[in-house]
């Protein structure tokens, strides 16, 4: 097959849409030719772009591959294997199914309220707050640690294996956050893809607990590693609003994100 | 927090990877899982058999993941090239001929919805249904098949009645053109 036969069937072979006994000398000459291969490239990201579809990896099937990678004895499995560097990879040390918990349970409320931004059978208005209690918590645990501290507080916390990851999702913005909860209620907001608000704006984190809505803190517009604690007995989810600056004692917004246990 | 792994690169990841860090896996499969398995599962229209190859796909990834050629293309188009792949392998496959039957005869009774109107009805980006939208019918309907369809080029050209040097173009030109638009987008790479 020669350079231009090979060109005129690429798209085909970037689709799989080529028959068996074509696709070998393609992938060979592709391999040889600069020029065929960066045109391949083009073709399999605008074919990625055409898959993506769907916004969370079903946890149930990450299980089925953990299960395989300790079946078949990997490294990470054995107790003798020797962390490649502890500090700076702590995240790997958590539990992997501890990991999807949160997805998982964001892919079953999503499936539970149809589509639609979650929680929303948890109207926030509805709820009761706690906001004081909440802040004044914030406050002491953020004069308690200082910038860099709380950064390296947030990775001890996702470091720990006692410890939840959540990630809470929605799937009209694709916007997500991932926050650790300590045993004792003390949690981080960890990471997130928030888009920064105006100034006269912020997020709010709320905590489900036994069903009601508790502030669980100020965000601010364009948060950082934020700590918060909660009453851990009872949680059952959290929700992130967008609100007036200063925060409300209860929203009447739908959360931007939310994550609520299954 | 850079060293949490999801703020590391894809590649980054792929590196850890071939030092055996199981946590690097499971950063990519949250990263991409998603969209792998709803390619799989679109194609195959069975969840388990889109498990099974989602499975496979990221164990590929696991046991040899030195055949990732950043310099190649992304990480995702990587996966997702080899999720088509297989997925279409089944499709094909003798062993798979019950499955695909039951497909097709499924395709042609669920409510009068072509493969086009079902392309449409995926999730798919704005900006990726308004590319689609631009591309001539001919170039269009030879993708969907092709790609959604998991047909090869040359059943896409019976199936359309229209010559097979005719739909290798249009496939082509197709992608090429839709490359071209959501590079407008910043979303393609731009040729």
């Amino acid at each position: 097959m020669d350079h231009s036969e090979v060109v005129e069937l690429l798209g085909a072979y970037a689709l799989n849409a080529v028959d068996s006994d074509e696709s070998g000398p393609i992938g060979a000459h592709v391999d040889a030719c600069v020029e065929c291969a960066e045109e391949l490239r083009q073709h399999l990201q605008v074919a990625a772009l055409l898959s993506a579809s769907e916004l969370f990896a079903p946890a149930p099937i990450w299980d089925s591959i953990a299960d395989e990678l300790t079946d078949n004895g990997s490294p990470t499995s054995q107790p003798t294997s020797e962390p490649a560097s502890p500090a700076p990879t702590g995240a790997e040390v958590i539990p992997l199914r501890t990991r999807w918990l949160g997805p998982l349970a964001v892919a079953a409320a999503f499936a539970l309220l149809a589509g639609a931004v979650v929680v929303q059978s948890v109207r926030l208005s509805t709820a009761t707050s706690d906001l004081n209690t909440a802040q004044a918590a914030v406050s002491d645990l953020t004069e308690a640690l200082a910038e860099p501290a709380l950064a390296s507080a947030a990775q001890q916390a996702l470091a720990d294996p006692q410890a939840r990851q959540v990630m809470l999702g929605s799937q009209s913005s694709g916007s997500n956050a991932i926050i650790v909860l300590m045993p004792d209620g003390t949690g981080y907001l960890a990471e997130h893809s928030l888009q920064p608000l105006p100034a006269d704006r912020t997020y709010q984190l709320w905590a489900i607990i036994d069903g009601k809505v508790i502030s669980a803190g100020i965000l601010g517009p364009n948060p950082g590693v934020v700590p918060f604690h909660i009453d851990p007995e009872g949680f059952e989810g959290f929700a992130i609003t967008e609100e007036v600056v200063g925060g409300v004692e209860s929203s009447q917004n739908d959360p931007v994100v939310a994550w609520v246990a299954a | 927090m850079e060293a949490v792994l999801n703020a590391r690169t894809d590649a980054s990841l792929v590196e850890m990877i071939e030092e055996r860090q199981q946590g690097a896996l499971a950063e990519v499969y949250r990263r991409h899982g998603g969209p792998v398995f709803g390619l799989a599962k679109r194609l195959l229209r069975d969840p388990d058999l889109a498990q099974e190859i989602v499975q496979e796909v990221m164990l590929r990834l696991w046991n040899n993941p030195e055949k990732f050629d950043a310099d190649r293309g992304s990480l995702r188009s990587y996966l997702l090239s080899h999720t088509h792949g297989r997925s279409v392998d089944l499709i094909r496959s003798e062993s798979a001929r019950r499955i695909r039957e039951e497909r097709d005869a499924r395709l042609a009774v669920e409510a009068g919805l072509s493969l086009e109107e079902e392309v449409w009805e995926m999730a798919l980006a704005d900006h990726v249904k308004s590319a689609l939208a631009q591309l001539g019918d001919g170039e269009r309907r030879a993708i969907e098949l092709a790609y959604f369809g998991g047909y090869t080029y040359r059943e896409v050209a019976e199936l359309l009645d229209t010559p097979e040097g005719t739909i290798k173009s249009r496939i082509r030109s197709g992608l090429q053109r839709l490359n071209g638009l959501l590079a407008k987008s910043g979303l393609a790479p731009v040729g």
